[in-house]
């Protein structure tokens, strides 16, 4: 025990001879502030946080979601709701989602894998208006309703007014 | 005379301009006719019938939209539950025949060996069938598939509640969430 005691006190002692107490301080103080600022400086990729509306929890998702050129939005026919307060799975305030709905493929650019997208309509407030979108590549005619996309699926909300789409990832076709 | 004219030239013109802005603006609410397939999906996609993926896959694309993602259905739709209730039309004459008829397998854009194999996915008792399925199913096949899949029901919801009446005769509790 008395060794422990000496040890310890010896060197305390040495730090508090070598180092100066309001140094500590002022550089602890200094590396607080360095350390807050320090993310806000570095060059961190944030193009995850740009496409936070559809975050999917998935690494590469290149594109904007305001845009018809969107992958995800390869057979999308409609006012997207990212652009009507939205977001790519989400509708906006004060509309439903339609319980049924139609699902295809796209295939992502940034790994090259075709991914299962739900095109859900968001219903009763009138139409959103705003980034009309045609996109046919994985729609079939009508004949095959359950993989059109010129149907309203609104017929599926308590109100049967269309006010935008969303596209939402169910997962990688394999 | 002449300043009335130009007066009248002038509210033409002023007319005319406004409403060609007007249809202008109203242009800029329809997709652009030079749309282009999105970055990535230039290729034109593998036909569903040709990729192959998994029935679960299969089910994703060709089923779950209406039949919801474990096949609870959405009654306000029309579209019955299938969760722990399908399996019950094996139980009954016609029951079989009408998992291959029914308009939205016989007309799936699937070719006859994965829509047997989609149909057994479904009615195998740990799938969404669960117990409904009887212990002695025997799993469909792509040959009988072929040889029921293109004839299809003249009255198809009098067929259906058929089916239902038969299973009610065995006392089979009706779960499907339709009013029958």
């Amino acid at each position: 025990m008395k060794f422990l005691d000496r040890l310890f006190e010896r060197s305390s002692r040495k730090v508090a001879n070598t180092t100066s107490r309001r140094k500590a301080l002022g550089r602890l103080g200094s590396y607080l502030v360095a350390g807050t600022a320090l993310p806000l400086l570095l060059p961190i990729d944030r193009t995850g946080k740009a496409h936070a509306a559809g975050a999917t929890g998935m690494a590469g998702d290149p594109g904007d979601p305001n845009s018809c050129d969107y992958w995800r939005y390869c057979s999308v026919d409609g006012f997207l709701c990212t652009c009507c307060g939205g977001t790519t799975t989400k509708c906006p305030p004060g509309t439903d989602v339609s319980e049924v709905t139609w699902v295809g493929t796209c295939r992502n650019p940034a790994d090259g894998r075709d991914y299962i997208i739900s095109y859900n309509d968001c219903c009763g407030k009138q139409s959103c208006g705003r980034c009309a979108c045609t996109r046919n590549d994985s729609e079939e005619p009508m004949y095959r309703p359950f993989n059109n996309n010129d149907i309203n699926w609104c017929l599926g909300a308590k109100a049967n007014v269309y006010n935008c789409t969303i596209a939402v990832i169910r997962g990688v076709a394999s | 005379m002449s300043w009335r004219l130009n007066l009248k030239t002038g509210l033409t013109v002023v007319t005319l301009s406004l409403s060609l802005w007007h249809s202008q603006a109203m242009a800029r609410a329809y997709p652009s006719p030079e749309q282009t397939p999105a970055p990535g999906n230039e290729q034109p996609q593998t036909p569903l019938h040709q990729a192959n993926y998994q029935d679960a896959v299969n089910y994703q694309l060709q089923c779950l939209g209406c039949h919801l993602g474990n096949g609870e259905g959405s009654v306000r739709n029309d579209t019955p539950r299938m969760t722990d209730f399908v399996g019950n039309f094996l139980r009954v004459e016609g029951g079989r025949e009408f998992l291959i008829r029914v308009p939205g397998v016989a007309q799936a854009a699937l070719n006859n060996d994965q829509l047997a194999s989609l149909l057994n996915w479904i009615l195998t008792d740990s799938g969404m069938a669960g117990n409904s399925t009887p212990r002695d199913f025997m799993p469909y096949t792509g040959d009988e598939i072929a040889q029921v899949r293109h004839k299809s029901y003249v009255n198809l919801p009098g067929v259906r509640s058929d089916l239902i009446a038969r299973m009610k005769q065995q006392g089979i509790a009706i779960t499907d969430g339709m009013p029958n």
